[in-house]
């Protein structure tokens, strides 16, 4: 899948074709810094990108790349469920809750309205809402920030959709608050089976909750591995990189953090090359001359010249 | 409660005993919902602070939001009203005083901002965002005097010379930063006061300049207070620590004392709420816990503010804990049953 946007003097590639597949059930955390495509790349596949879009998508068996726009609203209410940073996003400020939330099951799920108001209750209580009659007469403005996060996520789900799509669903959110919502994440996917794709910068938060991991970078996917061998052998200078530069206060007191000097390429860098070289602590001619393979090691798939620790990817 | 003795300094005793930020019985109140016919509802942001800052010091205030840390940063440098207490820098009392009178100590006093978009205007060049203050606290630089100073600090944060003649909008969000940076340290002050510094800037990035301002901290002998939600950055960039809770101080101590063995379980969840890049798993959330809502400032509750939300709470929480001292030299506490070290994770 591709994703560009015109501007003035130049094409931007936000999404460079990108290649993945969720298996139904699994949690993937999507990671990168701002300018990644990480959110692009999600939009794109939900019919959400201003930009323009090229490749395929499919959700079990179902292409979603050219479906009309009525035909994209049935698959973001009903099949995807999208949860924003900001929970304003999804809410009305003039409608109660009790509203917005038998609105989605009454139209995509054609039950009666107290039918779908059993479901908001249910589900209410589900993201463990302390209360859940008196937020169904509140408005969005009088809950809490982590309150209306919980909301967004009962709403995204009242339709059974078989995917979450959480794009920095606990960015404006104290630590406790961030902890709740993630742990809530996860036992929503425990209990329902529903397949979660966590959109992040922090890769503390889709370390701690995810199955697999997606590192993307300038447009490209980096490196995908399982969680467990991305954290512990990190293959792509950029991933290990990006993990050491994250202060911990778990760990002893360093003297120096390790940041990656520099910044993202130029939109107008040729990007018959790897794009991380300008910043990679081991880059080679051949990094600026040639596109990375994509290189698999362990459960580690990296788009890499030189992935770390190479002498174990050819044992 | 009176409580003047909150240096939070280790064994090294500053030159002279004013020297360096001292903040005594602080509070901050601000007025809300105030109309023709009422006076409103005042909400005590922060209550009753005290604390010193010597000099070359750097203290982390953390806490969520609404916990009153920037209220009392923007207390410290006269951005907003101090009713109680006192704060001092260098022995002179530097609270109550008008615009005016604060004016010539911004020289001295500096600030780092969170948005370094938003804190630099967009109509003026690099040039001239750093020269601004220049030109404003010491008016007798020549203009050479003053192109070298602009020179210098851009060299000091780590920019090229070329950046000079570029718009803020024509930089990365970490060489704005950095600019930022530059337009607080320019006037040498003694105090730098950063507020959520780093909080926008992509992890990478964050690392860079967490790196420069510990640099410029060392290189320039500056006291400096750094307010952050995340304690990996507190922990990195600080050598004191004050856990702010709806607007009252509930631990402090050096950054090993608080953050290696909280006593406070306001710390300790704070502490197990932090994510690490090390993939240590959260577990789904634990059945029957529901989410607390964060009491609010305008109505404290009684006794101690962390009670509703606090596994260790007794009988005795309904009367509000002081801030005393743990075992540790410097380590200070608000909590009845605090959690002595054996049992902190």
């Amino acid at each position: 899948m591709s994703v560009s946007f015109a501007s003035q003097d130049h094409h931007v590639l936000a999404v460079d074709g990108v290649s993945l597949s969720l298996t139904a059930g699994r949690i993937l955390g999507v990671v990168g810094e701002s300018g990644s495509g990480k959110s692009q790349l999600f939009k794109a596949i939900c019919g959400l990108s201003q930009g323009s879009v090229s490749g395929s998508a499919r959700l079990e068996g179902r292409e979603l790349i050219g479906l009309s726009a009525k035909d994209l609203g049935t698959v973001r209410g009903k099949e995807i469920g999208y949860v924003f940073q900001d929970p304003m996003t999804s809410l009305n400020p003039f409608l109660p809750i009790r509203t917005q939330l038998t609105e989605v099951a009454v139209r995509h799920l054609g039950l009666s309205k107290s039918e779908a108001l059993d479901r908001a209750r249910g589900l209410l209580h589900k993201v463990q809402i302390p209360e859940p009659e008196r937020i169904l007469r509140n408005f969005p403005h009088e809950l809490s920030g982590g309150m209306r996060q919980r909301v967004v996520i009962a709403m995204a789900l009242m339709a059974e959709p078989k995917m979450l799509i959480a794009d920095e669903p606990t960015t404006a959110l104290d630590a406790t608050v961030q902890l709740q919502i993630l742990q809530l994440l996860k036992s929503l996917n425990e209990s329902t089976g529903v397949s979660v794709v966590l959109i992040s910068h922090d890769i503390g938060v889709v370390s701690s909750v995810c199955d697999e991991v997606l590192v993307m970078y300038a447009g490209r996917v980096a490196e995908r591995a399982e969680v467990g061998d991305l954290i512990a052998a990190p293959r792509h200078p950029y991933t290990h990189q990006l993990i050491k530069s994250t202060p911990d206060v778990a760990h002893p007191r360093s003297k120096m953090l390790h940041g990656i000097p520099g910044g993202l390429p130029a939109p107008e860098t040729d990007r018959e090359r790897c794009l991380f070289a300008d910043r990679c602590f081991q880059s080679a001619p051949v990094c600026f001359a040639q596109r990375p393979p994509l290189r698999q090691i362990a459960s580690n798939k990296t788009l890499c010249h030189f992935p770390l620790e190479e002498e174990a990817a050819l044992a | 409660m009176p409580d003047t003795d909150g240096s939070l300094a280790g064994a090294a005793a500053p030159e002279k005993l004013t020297d360096g930020l001292h903040v005594e019985n602080v509070s901050v109140t601000y007025m809300t919902g105030r109309s023709f016919l009422s006076s409103g509802t005042p909400v005590r942001a922060v209550r009753n602070a005290s604390f010193t800052v010597p000099k070359g010091h750097t203290l982390g205030i953390v806490g969520e939001s609404g916990c009153g840390k920037s209220s009392l940063a923007r207390a410290l440098v006269g951005l907003a009203p101090v009713n109680e207490g006192r704060v001092s820098w260098d022995g002179q009392t530097i609270s109550g005083l008008g615009e005016k009178a604060f004016r010539p100590l911004r020289k001295d006093i500096q600030m780092v901002f969170q948005d370094p978009f938003s804190s630099l205007n967009p109509k003026l060049k690099v040039f001239d965002v750093l020269a601004e203050p220049l030109r404003t606290h010491m008016p007798n630089l020549s203009k050479a005097e003053m192109t070298q100073r602009v020179g210098e600090v851009l060299e000091t944060v780590g920019l090229q010379k070329e950046v000079m003649t570029r718009y803020s909008h024509e930089l990365s969000g970490g060489q704005a930063q950095r600019i930022g940076i530059g337009r607080a340290v320019i006037t040498r002050p003694g105090l730098l006061l950063c507020d959520e510094s780093v909080s926008a800037l992509d992890v990478s990035v964050q690392a860079t300049i967490l790196n420069l301002l510990k640099k410029l901290q060392a290189d320039l002998d500056l006291s400096m207070i750094f307010i952050s939600h995340d304690l990996g950055v507190i922990k990195y960039i600080a050598d004191s620590v004050a856990v702010l809770y709806l607007g009252q101080i509930v631990e402090s101590g050096s950054v090993e004392e608080v953050l290696d063995a909280p006593s406070h379980p306001y710390t300790q969840l704070l502490l197990q709420s932090s994510l690490s890049a090390d993939g240590r798993r959260i577990t789904a959330a634990i059945d029957g816990a529901e989410p607390v809502e964060l009491p609010s400032n305008t109505a404290p509750p009684t006794g101690c503010a962390f009670r509703a939300r606090c596994p260790r709470a007794q009988e005795k929480c309904k009367s509000p804990p002081e801030l005393r001292p743990m075992s540790g030299t410097a380590h200070r506490a608000a909590c009845h049953f605090p959690i002595v070290s054996e049992e902190a994770t």
